[in-house]
């Protein structure tokens, strides 16, 4: 720790965000559209869309083509470079691991991904938004589970809304219960082998089994100023246009028209300051991530979104004589309740025929086939359930490596023909919550800033299990109905934290004594403290969470600044 | 429209300084074309030994020859391959990739006498049809792809490997992807059933 006296920021402001992904980029926005001068602290660099987005870089244009610098990889991306995204044209989106190091028992390995630049995972993230139910928030009350959600559908319904009309979500109205349909814009088409697939569920399932086009971050149509997608395909290397959701594109630049937003990238904030005369937090002490400096900043409130374990980690750190074991822990669940989605298990096959159709244009969107399990009638061998993500294409060139044949004839039929449609559905599952899956501080091991590292146990419980199970049964037995063939099911066995969907680690709840958080992704302990990313969350559902933590910071910075107006805070 | 037209169109870039919009793909690409260049000047490779380069460039002759379009050895997929082993492939793997060559070497002279450039074009053609007749035909699980590296490296599986880098260097050539498949980078709208 470096032993200069911290620089003081002589700025007074009205409140801190920690963090501009997702959730940090929806609360700047709403305080400072709420009249809140805020600072936002970014751990990160900045992000210049015209330097750094590389989506209409073609590979020829790489020096390795898209194969990457493997040796570069291996010694500074090891976690990292496992997820596809991590790619040799945007690598630099995610973290360095050496700088940013965390650990895990080897039995228990855990993928922990990350962007840390203005913007967080919201470049890079998957663009699907899918609304949460009654059947998700109640479900820990109904089972026994953990404990319940401090809030139901209808809290928090009006500020999905708010956040898709803000932010532009396509889809298609499908009336289901479990699923919420939203303010959509035009869904995009489904391809002729997914029509048919849908057509066979439908007839064979009803309304029990339904596909539908995933629902997605991205303008159908132009919209509040941004340009309609142009399907160039890779939305995760950036998007000039900002045609899908990013913090870049869209709630950023709202901020910084209000004149009431101070970012400050290069911020990493290692602690909540605590003010034991006030019962408040007073502040955030971090470190300039390009000077090493120590730097203090204060506020009359405190916005935690950055992200579900950096948050946990923050406030692991921030001890204090009330606080010993971190801020706002007197539940002794802060860190606690590790939750991912369980996925990569699913079926593959060919759908016969159509051979002389074809798609044109790169739909970033796939499939989705709502939770079916656990619906209306009770599976014998685990609870919850789990939602399908998948797609049909007929594949390119790339399908050389794995077909027999070389000489002319084969050459000409990789550059003009195209291979049979193929289709693969993979389910996305629920996490039960455990208190034994949880981040403490190491005891020894930090980052390149100083600040504690994390120590992460987690693994996947026997639901889970069950449910990776039960995803390549039903997956291929869909997949059969729609007389597909060459069905093959899969299990990529992929380890906790690799659906890069980890929360749970400060949860929300009704008792001070079992959450951390109140049913206004308040502190219990500390009132002007707000955790609104994925920390908050009590359960896991199984639907993508990031729209979920986009309405909870909406509704929670209206709640925030309803109690600063009125001195309560 | 290429990329620089399109963003003027779409984000008015026009605007701004001319060019600055183009910096992200100038910058990558103009770092890629001194590597592309470097792979390119003078004779030597970094890493294939002429009679390793040797059977490189036969298989991929096979493979993709010259026809009415450019072959894999016009676009020079030798080059890029030792570029991949000097510059990116992690030892295990080059490694891996240089016994692929010496077996299928290996079966080649206890066959017909000498090395697979060396051998007569029949004999060639028909050492290829056995090894491809064992061709994989899907990729690999991650679990495959794991118990893979453990298993000791046969004819069989350098060719598997072999063909892979072939196909991957010849179709993301810029001759190729943009000579002759040339798919619009920026199709505009997305259609998911029209005629082939």
């Amino acid at each position: 720790m470096a032993a200069s006296a911290p620089e003081s920021q002589s700025g007074e402001y009205d409140a801190i965000v920690v963090g501009s992904g997702i959730s940090g980029g929806w609360a700047a926005k709403e305080l400072t559209e709420q009249g809140l001068r805020t600072l936002l602290l970014e751990a990160g660099p900045p992000i210049v869309p015209q330097r750094d987005y590389v989506e209409h870089v073609q590979a020829y244009s790489l020096s390795f083509r898209g194969y990457g610098n493997q040796r570069l990889l291996k010694e500074r991306q090891p976690i990292q470079s496992q997820t596809g995204a991590c790619d040799e044209w945007v690598s630099k989106f995610f973290v360095d691991d050496r700088d940013n190091p965390y650990d895990n028992d080897p039995d228990k390995p855990f993928l922990w991904i990350r962007g840390r630049h203005v913007g967080g995972r919201s470049i890079m993230w998957g663009r699907q938004v899918y609304r949460w139910s009654d059947l998700d928030f109640e479900a820990n009350a109904r089972e026994g589970i953990g404990v319940d959600w401090p809030i139901r559908y209808a809290d928090i319904a009006p500020w999905y809304s708010h956040v898709e009309k803000f932010i532009g979500v396509s889809g298609q109205q499908e009336g289901l219960a479990q699923l919420p349909d939203g303010e959509f814009l035009p869904p995009m088409e489904l391809n002729c082998a997914e029509v048919r697939v849908r057509d066979a569920m439908a007839h064979r399932w009803g309304r029990e089994r339904v596909m539908t086009i995933g629902r997605a971050a991205i303008l159908t149509r132009p919209h509040l100023g941004r340009a309609a997608c142009h399907y160039c395909g890779p939305c995760w290397r950036g998007c000039i246009t900002s045609s899908y959701f990013s913090s870049n594109g869209v709630t950023l630049p709202a901020a910084a028209a209000t004149r009431r937003l101070t970012l400050r990238p290069n911020s990493v904030v290692a602690e909540v300051l605590y003010d034991a005369r006030r019962g408040r937090a007073s502040g955030v002490r971090a470190v300039d991530g390009e000077t090493g400096k120590q730097l203090e900043f204060r506020a009359r409130v405190v916005f935690l979104c950055a992200s579900a374990l950096e948050s946990a980690r923050i406030l692991l750190n921030s001890k204090s004589a009330r606080f010993p074991t971190g801020l706002g822990n007197s539940s002794d669940q802060l860190g606690r309740n590790v939750m991912d989605h369980p996925f990569g298990a699913g079926a593959e096959g060919t759908i016969p025929g159509m051979a002389d159709r074809k798609t044109f244009g790169h739909r970033p969107n796939g499939i989705y086939v709502p939770r079916f399990r656990n619906v209306t009638e009770k599976h014998p061998r685990f609870v919850r359930g789990y939602g399908f993500q998948g797609g049909a294409g007929r594949a390119g060139w790339e399908r050389g490596a794995y077909t027999r044949g070389f000489g002319a004839e084969f050459k000409r039929a990789l550059l003009k023909d195209l291979g049979p449609w193929q289709m693969w559905l993979g389910g996305w599952g629920e996490c039960l919550p455990r208190a034994d899956n949880r981040v403490t501080l190491h005891p020894t091991l930090r980052d390149k800033w100083g600040v504690p590292a994390l120590h992460i146990d987690c693994t996947w419980g026997p639901n889970e299990r069950e449910l990776l199970k039960d995803m390549q049964i039903s997956a291929a037995e869909t997949l059969e109905a729609a007389g597909a063939t060459d069905i093959r099911t899969f299990n990529d066995d992929l380890k906790p934290g690799f659906c890069i969907h980890e929360m749970g680690t400060a949860r929300m709840g009704w008792d001070a004594k079992t959450s951390v958080l109140n049913r206004w992704n308040q502190a219990h302990d500390v009132p002007n403290v707000f955790v609104t990313d994925g920390a908050c969350m009590t359960s896991s559902a199984n639907q993508n969470p990031s729209m979920t933590y986009m309405a909870l910071t909406a509704r929670a910075c209206h709640y925030a600044v309803q109690k600063l107006k009125v001195g309560e805070l | 429209m290429d990329r620089r037209q399109f963003l003027e169109a779409i984000a008015g870039f026009s605007t701004l300084v001319p060019g600055l919009a183009l910096l992200p793909a100038l910058e990558q690409q103009a770092f890629a074309a001194q590597v592309h260049a470097r792979a390119r000047a003078g004779t030597a490779l970094g890493t294939l030994t002429p009679a390793q380069d040797a059977t490189v460039s036969c298989i991929a002759g096979i493979l993709l020859p010259e026809s009415d379009t450019v072959g894999a050895r016009g676009v020079g997929v030798n080059r890029f391959i030792d570029l991949l082993l000097t510059e990116s492939m992690l030892e295990p793997d080059r490694e891996r990739f240089l016994k692929g060559l010496e077996e299928i070497d290996a079966r080649s002279r206890s066959l017909y006498g000498a090395p697979l450039a060396s051998a007569r074009p029949e004999d060639q053609e028909s050492l290829l049809q056995a090894l491809d007749a064992q061709l994989p035909t899907r990729p690999p699980s991650p679990q495959e792809t794991e118990a893979l590296a453990h298993e000791p490296v046969t004819a069989e599986r350098g060719y598997a490997t072999l063909k892979q880098l072939v196909v991957f260097a010849y179709f993301t050539s810029e001759p190729v992807a943009r000579g002759l498949i040339n798919a619009p980078i920026i199709p505009g709208r997305y259609d998911g059933c029209v005629s082939t």
